[in-house]
C-alpha cells in the first residue's frame, strides 16, 4: 500500500513538476503568473487526442508534434498578448492571462466540444496500459514507467539548456538582474519567447501524459492541474526550477497519501493546504532565497 | 567617438537632467563628476538605453544610436558598466564573463578576450567557479569589469567604481582602468571621488543639478577654485 501509493504519487509528481516549470521559467524572468499556462497543458493533451485519433498519426509522433504546436502556441501567446504590456503595471498582464486562460477554454470547447473524452484506444499503444512489473504487493504499469521516463528526459535536458546552452543562461540572467542582462546586450524578447516555447513544450506533454493516464480529457482539465502546478511551483518557491520540480514530486506524493490514508475527496484539497502552508512558515518556498522577488 | 548632444531625460514629469552634451574621443579618459544626484547615472543609463531619452541626441562611432535597444548599442562597442555592479549573483564568475560576451562579434572572440580578462584580473580566473553573489567586493567590481570587457568595448562608460571599496584595492582599480584604456578603450567615467578621477583623466565634464556646468582639461580643473573647493575639498 505504502510502496504502491508512493509510485503514484511520483508519476503524477512528475507530471506536476513538468508543469510546474514553465510558471516557474515565466515567472523568473517576467514576474508573471501566466494562468494561461493550465491551457495549454489541455490544448497539448486535445492536440494529440487530434494526432493520434483523429488524423491516426502513431501516438509518439503525435506527442511531439503537439509539444512543438504548443510551443508555438506559448509564443503567440506571449506576443499578442503579453509583450505589448512589458512595460504596463503587472496587474494589467495578470488580469490579461486570466482572459487568455478562458479565451483558450472556451475556443477548445469550439473545437472539441464541451463533454469529457476518452483518449481513444486505438491510438494509443495497448501494451501501455498493461502491468510492466509486478512486487510487493506493487504493480508499475507501462504507462508509469513512460511517464517516469519522459519526465526524467524532459528535466534532463531542461537542466541541460538552462545550464549548458547560452540562450539557457540567459534566461537565468534575465531572471537574476534583468539591468544588467540589458546592459550585456541581451534581447529579452527573444528570450522570453524562448522562454515561453520551452515551458509550453513541457506543458504539453505533461498534457498528453496525463489525457492517457486518467484516460479523459476536457476543456477546463487545465484549471486543477494548473492551480496545482502552481501550488508546486509556489512550495519550491516561485522562479526557482530545481524548486518547482521538487514542489511538483512533494505535491503528488502529498496528494497519493491524502488519497490513501485520508480520503479521496481530500486529495484536490492538498494542494490548497500546501499553498496556505507555505505562505504561512516559508513563503519564499522549499529551495527560493529569503529575499524572494527582485524589484 | 561618442558624441551626446543636448540630452535631456525624466522620471515620468520630474526632469532628473536638462541639456547635456559632452564628447569622448578615441583613446580618452574623461570623467564625469559631481555630488550625489546631480544626474550622472541618469546620464550614463539614457546613454546606454536602459532609459528613455526625451530629448536631444546620441552619436556614436559615426552613427545614430538615440533611442536604439540595447543590444544595437552593445554591438557597436558602448558598455556601460553599472552603479552597484549588477552582477548575476547565481551564477558563477565564469558564467557572468560568458554573460558579458553575448552579442556575436563579442562571442567569436570570447576565448580571446577572457585570456586578457584573466591577465588583467588574475583573482577572477582563480575563482571561476565560484558563485558571482560570493565575491568581496573588489572582486565583484573586477569583474563587473571584466564582464563588461568580454562584449569588447570601444568605449567603456564605468559608474562609480571604486564605490565602497577600500583605498589599495581603489588604487589597483585606477591603474588597471589605464591599463584598459591603454588598449584603444575609451573611458567615461563617473566619480565621486573627483581627485582621482581628475588625475587619471585626459578631460572632464562637472554635473551640477542635472546640468554640466564646467568642463575642461582635467589638469585645469584640478586646480580650479571652485572644484577644489567644492569636490575636492581643499
Ligand atoms: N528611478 C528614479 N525615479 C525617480 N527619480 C530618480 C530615479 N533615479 C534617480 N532619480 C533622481 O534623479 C536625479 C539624478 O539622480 P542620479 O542620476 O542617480 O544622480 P547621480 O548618479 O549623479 O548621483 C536625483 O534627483 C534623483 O533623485
Ligand atoms: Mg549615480
Amino acid at each position: 500500500m505504502f510502496l504502491q501509493q508512493l509510485i503514484n504519487g511520483l508519476t503524477l509528481g512528475g507530471v506536476y513538476a513538468l508543469i510546474a516549470v514553465g510558471y516557474t521559467m515565466v515567472y523568473g524572468v517576467i514576474q508573471l503568473i501566466n494562468f494561461a499556462h493550465g491551457e495549454i497543458y489541455m490544448f497539448g493533451a486535445f492536440l494529440a487526442y487530434t494526432f493520434a485519433g483523429t488524423l491516426g498519426v502513431p501516438f509518439y509522433l503525435a506527442m511531439v508534434l503537439s509539444m512543438l504546436c504548443c510551443a508555438g502556441l506559448g509564443m503567440l501567446i506571449d506576443l499578442v498578448a503579453y509583450r505589448p504590456l512589458r512595460l504596463a503595471p503587472r496587474l494589467a498582464a495578470l488580469i490579461t492571462a486570466i482572459g487568455v486562460s478562458l479565451f483558450l477554454q472556451n475556443l477548445a470547447r469550439i473545437l472539441w466540444g464541451a463533454q469529457n473524452k476518452p483518449f481513444p484506444h486505438a491510438a494509443v499503444p495497448a501494451y501501455l496500459h498493461e502491468t510492466a512489473l509486478r512486487f510487493a504487493g506493487v504493480t508499475v504499469s507501462y504507462l508509469q514507467l513512460f511517464m517516469f521516463a519522459v519526465t526524467l528526459a524532459m528535466m534532463a535536458s531542461l537542466h541541460f539548456i538552462i545550464t549548458r546552452t547560452r540562450y539557457g543562461k540567459a534566461m537565468r540572467a534575465c531572471a537574476q538582474d534583468r539591468v544588467a542582462a540589458y546592459l550585456m546586450g541581451i534581447d529579452m524578447d527573444r528570450i522570453v519567447t524562448a522562454t515561453f516555447a520551452l515551458g509550453s513544450a513541457m506543458g504539453a506533454v505533461a498534457g498528453v501524459l496525463v489525457g492517457v493516464y486518467f484516460n479523459v480529457i476536457f476543456p477546463t482539465m487545465g484549471y486543477t492541474a494548473g492551480v496545482k502546478a502552481f501550488a508546486a511551483a509556489v512550495l519550491g518557491g516561485i522562479g526557482n526550477v530545481p524548486g518547482a520540480m521538487l514542489g511538483g514530486l512533494v505535491l503528488g506524493i502529498g496528494e497519493a497519501f491524502g488519497a490513501a490514508y485520508l480520503s479521496s475527496l481530500y486529495s484536490h484539497g492538498i494542494a490548497y493546504a500546501i499553498m496556505i502552508l507555505v505562505i504561512v512558515l516559508r513563503p519564499y518556498g522549499l529551495l527560493g532565497k529569503r529575499e524572494g522577488v527582485k524589484s | 567617438m561618442l558624441r551626446v548632444e543636448q540630452l535631456a531625460v525624466s522620471y515620468g514629469i520630474i526632469p532628473a537632467v536638462h541639456d547635456v552634451s559632452l564628447t569622448v574621443n578615441e583613446k580618452e579618459i574623461v570623467s564625469l563628476i559631481g555630488a550625489n544626484g546631480a544626474g550622472k547615472t541618469t546620464t550614463l543609463n539614457a546613454i546606454s538605453g536602459v532609459l528613455p531619452i526625451r530629448s536631444g541626441r546620441v552619436f556614436f562611432d559615426g552613427q545614430e544610436l538615440t533611442g536604439a535597444g540595447s543590444h544595437r548599442i552593445v554591438e557597436r562597442g558602448l558598455i556601460q558598466i553599472p552603479e552597484e555592479r549588477h552582477l548575476f549573483p547565481d551564477m558563477s564568475v565564469a558564467e557572468n564573463l560568458e554573460m558579458g560576451a553575448f552579442s556575436a562579434e563579442a562571442r567569436h572572440l570570447a576565448r580571446r578576450t577572457l585570456a586578457w580578462v584573466h591577465e588583467l584580473f588574475p583573482r577572477l580566473h582563480e575563482r571561476r567557479s565560484q558563485l558571482a553573489g560570493t565575491l568581496s567586493g573588489g572582486e565583484q567590481q573586477m569583474l563587473a569589469i571584466g564582464r563588461g570587457l568580454m562584449a569588447r568595448p570601444k568605449l567603456l562608460m564605468l559608474d562609480e567604481p571604486s564605490l565602497g571599496l577600500a583605498p589599495l584595492i581603489v588604487d589597483d582599480l585606477f591603474r588597471i582602468m589605464v591599463e584598459i584604456n591603454r588598449s584603444d578603450v575609451a573611458i567615461l567615467l563617473v566619480e565621486q571621488n573627483a581627485a582621482q578621477a581628475l588625475e587619471t583623466s585626459h578631460r572632464a565634464y562637472v554635473m551640477e543639478n542635472g546640468r554640466i556646468t564646467l568642463a575642461g582639461e582635467a589638469q585645469a580643473l584640478l586646480e580650479d577654485e571652485q572644484v577644489r573647493a567644492a569636490y575636492l575639498g581643499i
